[in-house]
């Protein structure tokens, strides 16, 4: 476990960032209140971080707070959707969802002019899981019927996706985040996404094509 | 809703209501209130116990309000005491007076003089106090000055720029014979302070970590760990000092 934490001290010293900066993008959330994790040391209480997830996210703060201001910023990074409404040509044209996954989407859940970004993500989620090769065209299905009728309970919360299969049954499982769930041996987690990282990565997709 | 159809509620003498949306919201005796609040202006002057949250544009509580919920104003102003049982937002606020708010107090610009209890975080880009306080969690904010009154306590503070001080005793002779009579003790007590630039005053803490730190009189530090530089007043005590 203290493999994949990194302490507070140590984390400044690897990015060169103050306690002050530090303080600040906590206030304007933009590192989230639960990767604050507190344990006790031979020196008193100390604050540590999940070392991956603090490291890529401040990478990304610096790389971006030049473009951006801190509240843009915390736009990006929070699970909430953006207001973006885009048509089928610029989805394709900017890049954002591949065509053979978008016209998977769209022969499932209808031809539409306009696509909001709850459309896309489940569209990306789609081509993400199909790109990797987890997932079959068929379970793509089933993806997007639990996206569809579920996704809406986890607006505004972290969630991850679990695509199980056991004895060539498969089935998918929204689950809110951080939880722990177990399953019996014979049970097989093909994948495991996380949504919240999803929208993350599609934000970052969609602004950086606008400019 | 539209503001201009919204109506006023008006409490003179003893009533109760409910809630909803209204222009004014308005208690000058005593009123008791049930049910979330939407209101452009929330004034108190008796006294008034709310059941529900409240969402306002402008708040001035001077007499006294409970209120079992969360509370949020773009302006607020307290003059009485206020107790909040769930958390405090407010892009501006003042409070003199007493305050206690069992959640989190978030705003933008946070002036206090008077006593301030607070059980969860207190976040500000901006927070000032000339008075007593006691924060159960973190006190974080981008610019804190700290004048002490008496005992403050907070468990951690973090942010930008700290400063802790002490009033001096021309001004202040009175209060400083009424606290030496009761012998309550002036200081602030945390565990531990981080930040860019510190300065601090009679401060009793187990670390402090900074760029610059400066510690003036009446101090009892375990470690200071800096990063350019350490001032220590000799009427201090620092354990143990490092540069990172």
């Amino acid at each position: 476990m203290s493999d994949d934490l990194i302490s507070k001290k140590e984390l400044l010293e690897l990015t060169g960032i103050s306690y002050g900066q530090l303080y600040r993008w906590k206030r304007k959330n933009l590192i989230p209140e639960e990767w604050f994790i507190r344990k006790s040391t031979f020196t008193g209480q100390e604050t540590f971080f999940p070392r991956e997830k603090i490291l890529a996210r401040i990478e990304k703060i610096k790389d971006m707070k030049d473009d951006l201001s801190l509240d843009q910023l915390a736009d990006m990074f929070s699970p909430n959707p953006m207001e973006t409404t885009l048509n089928k040509e610029e989805v394709l044209k900017r890049n954002i969802v591949s065509k053979i996954a978008l016209e998977f989407y769209v022969s499932h859940e209808g031809e539409r002019d306009l696509f909001t970004f709850e459309h896309i993500l489940h569209a990306y989620i789609l081509e993400k899981l199909l790109q990797t090769g987890e997932m079959s065209l068929e379970e793509g299905t089933i993806l997007l019927e639990v996206l569809g009728t579920h996704y809406e309970k986890f607006r505004g919360k972290s969630c991850d996706l679990i695509l199980l299969r056991k004895m060539g049954i498969s089935t998918f499982i929204l689950l809110s985040n951080p939880s722990e769930i177990y399953f019996d041996t014979g049970a097989k987690v093909v994948a495991r996404l996380n949504v919240t990282s999803c929208i993350e990565e599609l934000k970052i997709k969609i602004s950086e094509s606008e400019g | 809703m539209e503001e201009n159809h919204r109506r006023d509620l008006v409490i003179a003498g003893t009533g109760s209501a409910a809630g909803g949306s209204y222009h004014l919201v308005k208690v000058s005796g005593n009123g008791n209130l049930s049910g979330d609040f939407n209101c452009v202006n929330l004034r108190i002057h008796g006294k008034a116990n709310i059941d529900g949250n409240v969402t306002a544009q402008s708040t001035l509580i001077s007499g006294t309000a409970n209120i079992n919920g969360d509370l949020r104003s773009e302006q607020m102003k307290i003059q009485g005491t206020a107790k909040v049982n769930g958390d405090m937002t407010c892009n501006d606020m003042k409070l003199h007076g007493n305050t206690k708010i069992k959640g989190n107090l978030v705003g933008e610009e946070i002036k206090i003089e008077g006593g301030t209890t607070i059980a969860g975080d207190c976040e500000a880009e901006e927070f000032f106090i000339k008075g007593v306080f006691s924060i159960g969690g973190l006190l974080n904010a981008g610019n804190i000055e700290i004048h002490l009154y008496g005992g403050c306590q907070a468990k951690e503070i973090g942010g930008e720029k700290i400063k802790v001080k002490k009033p001096s005793m021309a001004f202040h002779l009175k209060k400083l014979i009424l606290t030496y009579l009761f012998q309550i003790n002036v200081g602030l007590v945390t565990d531990s302070i981080e930040g860019d630039e510190i300065y601090l005053e009679h401060t009793k803490a187990k670390v402090v970590r900074g760029n610059n730190v400066t510690i003036g009189p009446g101090c009892e530090i375990e470690l200071v760990e800096y990063k350019n530089s350490f001032d220590c007043d000799k009427g201090s005590k620092v354990n143990e000092n490092q540069k990172i």
